[in-house]
């Protein structure tokens, strides 16, 4: 009978494997042997229970007795290697019968790698997602963890982003841990005890340790995590290193309850996780920098602006009050002169808070609309410095709200430059837009400078480029010492983005 | 004869408001405006006047290397500078640069007229905290040159901020010989200014910090 089975099953890729009534293995296929890691000659004879773990026996046993019965049943499982390792598998009982014979066979099959894939599609779509989701470092660690918790069957797991010397914590974001364990871990750890999971992270690979938490129950070092680590009932730990661009990052811990082992290809899938994880906690970290960043920029200018208007306004107007002052009392005919001098620079003040506070409100911006931010600045140009500055200004134009903030900016940038630079009389400020693009055009009659060299005002013009660069957009130079500077920035409309 | 006081500012606002306000005083004339370091620069040489007043933050060249340039080319042009921001950092730079002075751009405006005055005729001015904090900045030469018995006494007195006029009359000597010695001082010293100077006269011990002289 043994040798029919063999003709008829032994060139399957799904495992076989027929017992009769006492759940004896008749018959097991090569494929069967593979999964589980030993040959026929273990297998045969064996009940099949003891191919799966213990906690999942009651529910293979109660499907073998329904296909005896007749009824086929279909469930999933892990199934044991001999390594200790465990696979997830998808098993089909049916009644068959053979020779007069009632007998069960059960296929085996490998959770495919159509499977394996979606599974972990789903899971880096998971964390792709809740990266962008969290606010702190932190907020989005926990994230990571929970889903890659939830994603491989671990009962507990903590993200840990290392130092450069890969010795301490800097930041951790855990799931299903309590916080005396993150406690009592943090206490051991600082009291000597190697942190979980440093040496994935100093051999960059991953580490697999079936008996960790036996292990550091053992270890007097650990003492302070011993209470919760009983309590939790882990046994195994995965810890997997986070690379990014071939540094490491931090480590990922798994913690697994009694009596599961992963297999190897959930260590492979882990380490999946992990290095998706780093790239997504990289360019977190980095996304928060640059705000920080941007932030901080902003500030300064905003310091920079002040300076530069508002506080010598104030200082020119009490000079200018109490020349008046003194000049109302020898001579008052002469404090007309002061006066007017404290009124321009009153009025320039006003025009000059007025661009200042829709820098600090930008929703200006939308209310009162590009048309009118620009007209306002050109004002405060000419109240300020006394510049013949112009605006030529069509109607509103039809752009997104992000268009028109780095039109305004880049605006604002060139003026400065102007001011600051040109040693101009005249400025012109146009806008104009067709269907396709918007754009503006900075025209004054300053000294000019070599476009081609280093010049001041190059940082403004860097930064005005990139501005209209990250729009799709471009930005044109004309100018050279003597001749006065011509500036175009040209935006691209797309008609999603209005 | 008036003080002769050249305005650096980059601001045009400010340069017309202080040559409004100065001009209330027939002792003081402004002879000339800069509105960046550099030409403040070629200002104070064209020019040569007793005071320059000196915005620190200015475009192209700023105001502690223009303050730098012009105490090294014509030591006898006194520089105070003009701050909006009390910032250490800025103030320390400007006195090493040579400044004799500073201001803040909010200082009383009669307060702005004393102290340029002083500044004219060489009067050391400063607030007893301003010094203390500037001692730990200021470093001492390195291997000094022995001051003569002449010139230790000419230094306790620029210390105590007096004027060149009033060490003349202290020491019975003529002022221009007293010009001489704080001369022969500053470049025995390697310093810039009289205010380091009076700085390395409290680290010698010949002045104490209270008696090192008030004012700005």
């Amino acid at each position: 009978m043994t040798d029919r089975l063999a003709a008829l099953f032994g060139a399957a890729l799904d495992g076989i494997v027929v017992t009769d009534a006492a759940r004896r293995c008749l018959y097991v296929n090569p494929a069967v042997c593979e999964t589980v890691g030993c040959g026929p000659e273990h297998l045969v004879g064996r009940d099949i229970l003891t191919l799966f773990p213990e906690p999942i026996r009651p529910i293979i046993e109660e499907a073998i007795e329904a296909a005896f019965s007749g009824q086929s049943r279909r469930l999933i499982s892990p199934v044991l290697h001999t390594n200790g390792e465990e696979r997830q598998i998808e098993s089909t009982t049916c009644p068959l019968s053979l020779d007069g014979r009632a007998l069960v066979t059960l296929f085996l099959r490998d959770e495919s790698e159509t499977q394996r894939l979606a599974r972990k599609a789903h899971a880096m779509a998971q964390i792709v997602s809740s990266m962008s989701l969290a606010g702190s470092l932190e907020a989005t660690l926990a994230a990571l963890a929970r889903t890659a918790a939830h994603a491989t069957g671990g009962a507990a797991c903590g993200v840990i982003l290392m130092d450069e010397e890969l010795q301490g914590a800097r930041v951790t974001g855990t799931y299903g841990l309590s916080p005396q364990h993150v406690a009592g871990m943090r206490a051991a750890v600082r009291a000597g005890a190697p942190p979980p999971g440093r040496l994935a992270a100093q051999t960059r690979r991953p580490v697999v340790r079936l008996n960790a938490c036996e292990e550091m129950l053992a270890d007097p070092l650990y003492a302070p995590v011993h209470a919760a680590i009983r309590e939790a009932g882990w046994e195994a730990v995965v810890s997997v290193p986070l690379r990014y661009w071939g540094r490491v990052i931090g480590v990922l811990n798994m913690f697994y309850p009694g009596g599961r082992k992963p297999g190897q290809s959930e260590v492979d899938f882990l380490t999946a996780i992990a290095d998706q994880a780093a790239a997504a906690v990289e360019n977190a970290r980095l996304f928060v920098e640059a705000r920080d960043k941007a932030a901080l920029e902003e500030r300064q200018r905003l310091a920079r602006e002040l300076h530069d208007s508002v506080s010598q306004a104030l200082y020119g107007i009490a000079l200018g009050a109490r020349t008046a002052q003194a000049w109302l009392q020898r001579d008052p005919a002469k404090a007309a002169e002061p006066i007017g001098y404290v009124l321009s620079l009153a009025e320039a003040g006003l025009a000059e808070m007025r661009t200042l506070i829709f820098d600090l409100h930008p929703g200006a911006l939308e209310s009162e609309g590009l048309v009118a931010m620009l007209a306002k600045q050109v004002e405060a140009v000419r109240a300020r410095h006394g510049l013949d500055a112009r605006a030529f200004l069509p109607e509103e134009p039809d752009v997104s709200l992000g268009v028109k903030e780095a039109l305004y900016r880049i605006v604002q940038e060139g003026l400065h430059n102007t001011i600051k630079h040109a040693k101009a009389t005249r400025v012109d400020l146009r806008l104009s837009h067709t269907d396709d693009e918007v754009s503006v055009e900075l025209d004054d009659d300053g000294g000019g400078f070599d476009s081609e060299g280093e010049f001041p005002g190059h940082l403004g013009l860097r930064s005005m480029r990139e501005r209209a660069e990250h729009l799709g957009g471009f930005l044109e130079i004309s100018s050279a010492p003597g001749e006065g500077t011509h500036i175009r920035v040209r935006i691209p409309i797309s008609p999603d983005a209005t | 004869m008036p003080i002769r006081i050249l305005i650096a500012d980059d601001h045009s606002v400010v340069r017309q408001g202080l040559r409004m306000f100065l001009g209330l005083d027939p002792e003081l004339l402004v002879v000339g405006e800069a509105a960046d370091g550099a030409e403040a620069v070629r200002l104070a040489r064209d020019l040569g006047p007793d005071v320059v007043l000196m915005d620190l933050l200015m475009p192209v060249m700023d105001g502690i290397a223009a303050t730098e340039a012009i105490r090294r080319e014509l030591p006898d042009v006194e520089v105070m500078a003009l701050t909006s921001v009390l910032e250490d950092a800025s103030v320390i730079s400007a006195v090493r640069a040579g400044a004799i002075g500073y201001m803040l751009k909010n200082t009383e405006a009669d307060d702005l007229i004393r102290a340029i005055k002083a500044a004219a005729a060489g009067q050391v001015q400063l607030s007893p905290e301003a010094a203390a904090r500037l001692m730990r900045e200021v470093r001492a030469p390195q291997s000094p040159e022995a001051l003569t018995e002449r010139e230790t006494e000419v230094l306790r007195l620029v210390a105590q901020g007096q004027a060149n006029k009033q060490i003349a009359r202290a020491l019975r000597i003529g002022e221009k010989t007293v010009k001489t010695h704080v001369s022969s001082i500053l470049a025995k010293l390697g310093v810039q200014s009289r205010t380091q100077a009076a700085l390395f006269a409290v680290r010698l011990g010949l002045v104490s910090l209270d008696h090192l002289g008030g004012g700005a």
